[in-house]
C-alpha cells in the first residue's frame, strides 16, 4: 500500500527566490517600502512549530525525507495562505502567482512524487479563477488552495473559483491563513481571541463550520456536484455534531432551502474531506468520532515542516480505515493524482 | 357532530360542507381514532391527527402549498402541492398521499378517503386500518 500526503507545506525563504517569477515592476514594488516576506507558518505563534532548515524550504532535503512508501505529496505553500489578511488584494494575487511558479519550477523537479496545490487569494474570485486556468493544465497541479476570508465559502464570490477548479479536475483545499479573528477581511471567530496559539487551534473549527454550512445551505455543493473541498488544519472531531445538527434543522426548515433535496450530512459526506494532520485530535477517542463520518471523509497530511510530520497522527485508527485515509480517499479526492504525470521541472 | 359508530360502518357523516372553513381542520373521533377533516381549494382531505414523527396533534398545523425543489435561490412555490406542516417540527406531509414531502421520513401520515354527497361530508374508514 502507498501513502498520499495531502498537506506538505512549502516555505519560500526570501524574496530574492521569487525574483525570477515577478515582473521588474512588482519586484521593485515588493523590494521597497515595508513589504516583508510573510512568516512561514500561517498560524499565530507558528514560530514555535517551525524552525528554518527543517525541510520546508529545501526541495532536495524534503525529497530525501519522504517515506519510501509515499506515492504523492501535495505541496501547499504556507505563505500565500497568510495573504488572506492583506488589504492589498492585487499584491496577494501577484505574490501567490510568483510562489506558484517558484514551486512548479524549483520543487517539482526535485522529486517525481511532488504535486502542487495552486495557491490563489480568496479576495478576488475572478483573479483566482484566472490563476487556476493559467496553471490548471500543468501536469504537476493536483489541487487549488486558499485560506478563508470573511465571505463564507458558499457565496457567489467563489463561483468562478469552483468553476475553474472543476473544469480542471482540481479539488480545493481550504487551510487557515493565520488572520482568522482579525477585524477586517478574514473570517471571524466568535466572541474571543485568539490570544494564544492553543486558543486559535481550539476555535478554528468555527471558521470551517460557517463555511460548510454556507456551502451546503447556499446550494453551492449542489450547484457544483463534482466539486471536492478538503479542509486542512481544522481537525475533524467537530464534524459529526455539525452534521447531526444540520440534518436536524434541515428537516424542519427545508422550505427555506428547497434546492437541498437530501440531508446535509449526505452532501458533506460526498463532497467535503478533512485532512488528518498534525493539528488534529490524537486521542484514541477521536477515532470513535471518525466512525461517525463517512468512510471517505478523511485524508492524511503530514503538515511538514510543522509539528509532527509522520503518520503517528493515525495511531489508534483501525487498519481498514487507516489504509483508506492514507491512500484510497486521497486518490478519490484528488482525481489528478490518478493521472501518471511526467513533470519536467 | 360525532358520528362514532357501533357496528363498524364503512363511513361516517361528519357534517355539511359549509361547516368546514377553508384550510382549517375540524377534529372528530371516528371508530375511536382522532381524525382531522379539512376543506381546501383542492377538495376535502381527512388524516389521522397524529404526526408520524413524534405524535403531535398535526392537524393544528398549517395547510398550504410548499416550496418544491429548485436551483439555488430560484424559489419555486407550488400551490398544487398541498401539504400539512406539523406544528412541532414543521415536517410537511402531502395531504393527498400522507407522504413526507422532501423525504424527511419514510413514515406516512395516515389518510382517509372523503366523500361528499349533496352537501354532506363523509369519511370512509379503511378496512383493517380504521
Amino acid at each position: 500500500m502507498s501513502i498520499v500526503d495531502c498537506e506538505h507545506h512549502v516555505v519560500v525563504e526570501k524574496l530574492d527566490d521569487l525574483a525570477p517569477y515577478l515582473s521588474d515592476g512588482w519586484l521593485a514594488r515588493l523590494s521597497m517600502g515595508e513589504f516583508a516576506m510573510p512568516r512561514p507558518g500561517p498560524h499565530p505563534g507558528a514560530e514555535i512549530e517551525y524552525a528554518p532548515g527543517q525541510g520546508g524550504a529545501d526541495p532536495a532535503a524534503a525529497s530525501a525525507a519522504l517515506p519510501a512508501e509515499l506515492s504523492h505529496a501535495i505541496l501547499i505553500p504556507s505563505q500565500p495562505l497568510v495573504s488572506s489578511g492583506w488589504l492589498g488584494h492585487r499584491m496577494a494575487s501577484v505574490f501567490s502567482s510568483a510562489v506558484n511558479d517558484f514551486v512548479a519550477d524549483r520543487w517539482l523537479a526535485a522529486d517525481s512524487r511532488f504535486r502542487f496545490a495552486i495557491s490563489v487569494p480568496a479576495h478576488d474570485g475572478e483573479a483566482a479563477a484566472e490563476e487556476i486556468r493559467r496553471l490548471g493544465g500543468h501536469p504537476g497541479a493536483a489541487a487549488v488552495c486558499f485560506s478563508p476570508i470573511a465571505v463564507n465559502l458558499g457565496q457567489r464570490h467563489y463561483h468562478p473559483v469552483y468553476e475553474a477548479a472543476v473544469e480542471h479536475d482540481l479539488a480545493v483545499i481550504v487551510h487557515p491563513g493565520g488572520f482568522e479573528a482579525n477585524v477586517v477581511g478574514p473570517a471571524a471567530l466568535g466572541g474571543v481571541g485568539p490570544r494564544t496559539p492553543e486558543e486559535t487551534f481550539c476555535l478554528l473549527p468555527q471558521v470551517a463550520m460557517s463555511s460548510i454550512s454556507s456551502l451546503v445551505f447556499d446550494g453551492t455543493l449542489t450547484r457544483y456536484p463534482q466539486l471536492r473541498i478538503a479542509f486542512a488544519g481544522f481537525g475533524f472531531g467537530w464534524v459529526p455534531p455539525l452534521m447531526w445538527r444540520m440534518d436536524s434543522e434541515w428537516r424542519g426548515l427545508r422550505v427555506e432551502v428547497p434546492w437541498l433535496t437530501e440531508p446535509p450530512s449526505e452532501v458533506i459526506s460526498r463532497q467535503i474531506r478533512f485532512v488528518v494532520d498534525a493539528a488534529v485530535e490524537r486521542e484514541t477517542g477521536a477515532w470513535s468520532l471518525a466512525g461517525m463520518l463517512s468512510p471517505w471523509s478523511l485524508i492524511w497530511g503530514s503538515d511538514i515542516p510543522f509539528a509532527g510530520g509522520g503518520i503517528e497522527s493515525l495511531a489508534g485508527c483501525g487498519e481498514a480505515a487507516r489504509n483508506r485515509i492514507l491512500e484510497a480517499n486521497a486518490l478519490d479526492t484528488f482525481q489528478r493524482l490518478k493521472v501518471t504525470a511526467t513533470v519536467v521541472g | 357532530m360525532n358520528a362514532s359508530a357501533t357496528s363498524a360502518p364503512a363511513r361516517h357523516a361528519v357534517g355539511a360542507v359549509d361547516e368546514f372553513p377553508l384550510d382549517e381542520f375540524r377534529i372528530f373521533r371516528l371508530d375511536d381514532r382522532p381524525i382531522g377533516v379539512v376543506r381546501t381549494r383542492q377538495g376535502f382531505f381527512a388524516v389521522r391527527n397524529r404526526c408520524p414523527h413524534q405524535g403531535a396533534d398535526i392537524c393544528a398545523g398549517k395547510v398550504s402549498g410548499t416550496m418544491v425543489p429548485s436551483k439555488p435561490f430560484d424559489y419555486d412555490y407550488s400551490e398544487e402541492t398541498l401539504v400539512l406542516a406539523c406544528p412541532w417540527h414543521r415536517w410537511e406531509f402531502e395531504l393527498a398521499t400522507g407522504k413526507s414531502f422532501g423525504r424527511m421520513t419514510n413514515k406516512r401520515l395516515i389518510t382517509y378517503d372523503v366523500e361528499v354527497e349533496g352537501d354532506q361530508v363523509y369519511v370512509a374508514m379503511k378496512k383493517g386500518r380504521a
